[in-house]
């Protein structure tokens, strides 16, 4: 990771598409970078991170500031500070992160657009779509959000546009004084790939903000922020990001058919065109927010028909469906609206390949092929063997009222949700558990309970939180502290006593908020101690009003992390088969997924074991033991 | 697969070191002087969950995923999750795959499938199948955690593969906790050694 860094000019390296983002904003002298982790963009800060801690254990100072924010709002409104006082500011989000800054990215521009030269340095909001929604709660396409707010986009489609685009969009920020959209999807995010480095930038460091532009005046503001984008519209036209890929494979056909693709879908396309072997044109899109019209209605001009390919909306489909009625109707357009493509689900080359073949009138060159006789089941999706989550949600369902409900949130614990706990009825977005444990309580007269992970709480669970004790609802909320952001990566948070820059920082208490804030009944608990938690969520749901129970104890593989870089010794446990008498609690109620069962029998897995021991205190008839050997 | 090329998927469940594995293989081909792309694919947990991870090595750029049928070698830390991605083979692909697998059955009650069919199956549907025993050449090696490394040295003496073993090796050098470097080497060696058994 050093070289992200340390890498030279001109040489080639193999980053993740994260980690180019951050050589991006090294070279374009980056000076301060703020976020709120989440996939698939997380990488990025944990590079800032990393780097920050190389250069002080060095005994220098890191050219730029970086910090793990609370929230995207937060990030975002540190960023926009630094670019008002003229620095560069590098602002990651993932695509529902945005929903959470969009209150201070929308408002914003209209606030502090008035003169010219508001906004000084230049500032990058990256934006990671997660088409497929595999760690996302949705497929959210974010490339309206450019449109809605008027601001220049950028979409990189492999890793070196991930660091060229990244340092391009500061440039382009500074000059037309608007903040830049780069709009990355979760596979370029998280592919990997070769790239040329160039020169790393020097950053400002210190910046000013002088004189008062706030105006009121929001139509002047608009107005002004729209002639910017008309000149976005003659960089979009002449920008490097838009141009036409030329392939001669020499097959031809009669018809001219040309392809438009933007962001990943480009390298499908190119691959997909290559294979069929045809004579074509791709137009690839990079600079997708204003489009490059003149470009676009020559490249319509060429073509009888136009096939679009990208994920999701039918973004650019709209927009040439548009374009080539304004020339003449002549062109035909192949894409989502004819039934080409699918609007939902990630692409891959198959989804490309079909359509592609068609339209050219030629074989598939990568047909589906069939998957495996035997059928198989997806594993799981569950917590990790060890996982304190596990715990809580054991202990809990053991005591909770058999009509309670359930209101979950974002997190690793998240997946209680799910079998064989099912504690979840409703969960989408950060923090909105313990408003929506009100609601329910409020409109089914049910006891209701909410479940919050510590990041989230210092997220967005504090002021839900005030608002349940103010109003004297009668709801448990379930804080499961396990002392990090962990289902992205670990990441520091508010609770944590380390900041992003190796700094001593102030570790907020969870419990120390919650009776700040006026709570009467506040435990704190340790949940692989299963009896004793049991014994705090009973007391907990009698209790009338709000009642917090913060879930402590260290996320399993963090602790198990801890172990080895200190060399302690991980026991894993087995089952003596002897005493075992087949009840199956532990692997159908308590569900670690290190047991497994083999003709009636139970195992642990030595592999998937992480030595926690808490199943000794699930199995009634005392059949798992330690096993002494090391467990890898 | 030639001298120029491959299109090699790596899959198996979180925690086992697919991703790892992928990167190592990409940096080694992009210090050989190849063009690299390479995804990972993994769902939402940290573990236990499937994971693929591939590395297309090209003389020019490409898109990160594998198309159905296309791929040269599958290297499998997971019998089961080999079989899972088997509509990536074709009667071209060399497959190695670890032997051991992971039984998890909770929280859902699915039965983990007899290991000779999952074989005979994958052995079906390609070109080559190698079966090797990483856990236990790991062990020989010196630590278990240096079970990737075995998979990586087997995977060098495939035939006609781009990149040497030299740079693969140098690669896993630089790219290994200093207190395990004796371990991943010799479990290279390990691996490397299995295939050439196996090709004689
Ligand atoms: S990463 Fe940590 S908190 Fe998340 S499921 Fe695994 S053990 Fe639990
Ligand atoms: S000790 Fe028991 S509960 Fe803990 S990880 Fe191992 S099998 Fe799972």
């Amino acid at each position: 990771m050093e070289e992200i860094l340390t890498g030279k000019e001109g040489e080639r390296y193999f980053l993740l598409g994260n980690e180019a983002i951050v050589r991006g904003a090294l070279e374009a002298g980056v000076d301060i970078a703020a976020l709120y982790p989440g996939t698939p963009m997380s990488e990025i800060g944990d590079v800032f991170h990393a780097l920050a801690k190389s250069v002080l254990d060095k005994g220098e100072e890191p050219s730029f500031y970086f910090e793990w924010s609370a929230n995207e709002k937060v990030s975002l409104d540190i960023c926009i500070a630094a670019s008002l006082s003229g620095l560069r500011a590098l602002c990651p989000m993932k695509a529902q992160g945005f929903n959470v800054a969009a209150d201070s990215f929308l408002d914003y521009l209209t606030a502090c657009n008035l003169v010219e030269t508001d906004i000084k340095g230049g500032l990058v909001l990256v934006c990671a779509d997660d088409p497929g929604g595999t760690s996302s709660v949705n497929e959210q396409d974010d490339r309206y959000i450019p449109i809605l707010a008027d601001v220049p986009m950028l979409e990189p489609s492999n890793c070196q546009e991930m660091k060229d685009m990244t340092k391009k969009a500061f440039g382009i920020a500074e000059e037309l004084h608007l903040p830049v959209f780069l709009r990355t999807v979760n596979r370029v995010n998280l592919s990997r790939g070769d790239l040329l480095f160039g020169k790393l930038g020097v950053p400002r460091r210190k910046g000013d903000i002088k004189g008062v532009p706030i105006s009121f005046d929001r139509t002047r503001c608009h107005a002004n922020i729209l002639k910017k984008m008309e000149k976005a519209k003659e960089f979009s036209e002449k920008s490097e990001y838009n141009r036409v890929i030329k392939f001669d494979g020499g097959k031809t056909g009669h018809r001219r058919i040309g392809v438009v693709a933007s962001s990943i879908s480009i390298s499908y396309a190119e691959e997909i065109i290559r294979e069929l072997g045809v004579e074509a044109e791709l137009l690839a899109l990079g600079f997708t927010n204003p489009l490059p019209e003149m470009l676009c209605k020559d490249f319509i001009n060429k073509f009888d028909e136009i096939i679009v390919v990208e994920e999701l909306s039918p973004f650019l489909e709209t927009q040439f469906l548009k374009m080539a009625h304004e020339i003449s109707d002549k062109t035909k357009i192949w894409g989502k609206e004819t039934g080409h493509f699918p609007r939902a689900g990630e692409y891959r080359l198959e989804t490309v390949a079909e359509p592609l073949a068609k339209v050219f009138g030629m074989d598939n060159p990568i047909p589906r092929r069939e998957g495996s006789r035997i059928e198989l089941v997806a594993r799981a999706l569950t917590n990790c063997p060890g996982c304190p989550h596990r715990n809580t949600y054991y202990a809990i369902k053991q005591v909770v009222p058999k009509d309670a409900i359930f209101a979950n949130d974002q997190g690793c614990y998240l997946l209680g949700g799910l079998e064989p706990y099912k504690m979840s009825h409703a969960q989408y977005s950060m923090g909105a558990s313990i408003g929506l444990a009100c609601g329910f309580q409020q409109a089914t007269g049910k006891p209701s309970i909410a479940f919050i992970g510590d990041s989230t709480f210092f997220h967005n669970g504090m002021s839900p939180l005030a608002n349940a004790i103010h109003h004297k609802y009668d709801i448990t909320v379930v804080v499961m502290d396990n002392g990090a952001t962990a289902m992205s990566g670990f990441q520091l948070h508010p609770g944590t006593d380390r900041d992003a820059m190796g700094r001593e920082a102030i570790s907020i208490k969870i419990e120390d908020v919650v009776r700040g804030l006026g709570a009467t009944f506040v435990e704190v608990v340790n949940p692989n101690n299963i009896a004793e938690t049991r014994e705090v969520f009973k007391r907990a749901i009698a209790h009338n009003g709000v009642s917090v129970v913060v879930s402590k104890a260290l996320c399993r593989l963090m602790e198990n992390r801890e172990k080895r870089r200190k060399g302690l010794k991980i026991t894993s446990y087995e089952i003596d088969q002897e005493k075992c008498d087949q009840c199956n609690i532990c692997i159908d109620i308590y569900a670690c997924p290190a047991f497994y069962e083999v003709d009636d029998k139970i195992y642990i897995d030595d592999v998937q074991c992480a030595g926690c021991g808490v199943c000794q205190e699930v199995c009634r008839v005392g059949a798992i033991r330690e096993k002494g050997a090391e467990n890898g | 697969m030639d001298k120029n090329g491959a299109d090699i998927l790596i899959v198996g469940i979180g925690g086992l070191g697919v991703i790892t594995a992928s990167s190592i293989i990409g940096m080694a081909a992009v210090r050989a002087g190849n063009r690299v792309s390479s995804a990972e694919v993994h769902g939402i947990a940290q573990r236990g969950g499937s994971v693929t991870g591939t590395v297309r090595i090209r003389d020019y750029s490409v898109s990160p995923l594998v198309g159905d049928g296309q791929a040269d070698i599958i290297l499998g830390f997971e019998p089961l999750e080999v079989l899972r991605n088997i509509s990536k083979a074709s009667k071209k692909t060399i497959v190695i795959t670890d032997i051991t697998p992971i039984r998890v059955i909770t929280p859902t009650q699915f039965v983990y499938p007899k290991l000779e069919d999952i074989f005979a199956e994958i052995e079906e549907r390609c070109a080559k199948l190698y079966k090797i025993d990483g856990l236990a050449l790991a062990k020989k090696a010196g630590a278990t955690i240096v079970r990737p490394t075995v998979l990586l040295g087997a995977l060098s003496e495939i035939e006609d593969f781009p990149i040497s073993s030299e740079v693969i090796l140098i690669t896993i050098e630089e790219n290994v906790p200093a207190r395990y470097k004796e371990q991943n080497i010799a479990a290279f060696r390990e691996g490397a050694n299995f295939i050439r058994g196996q090709l004689k």
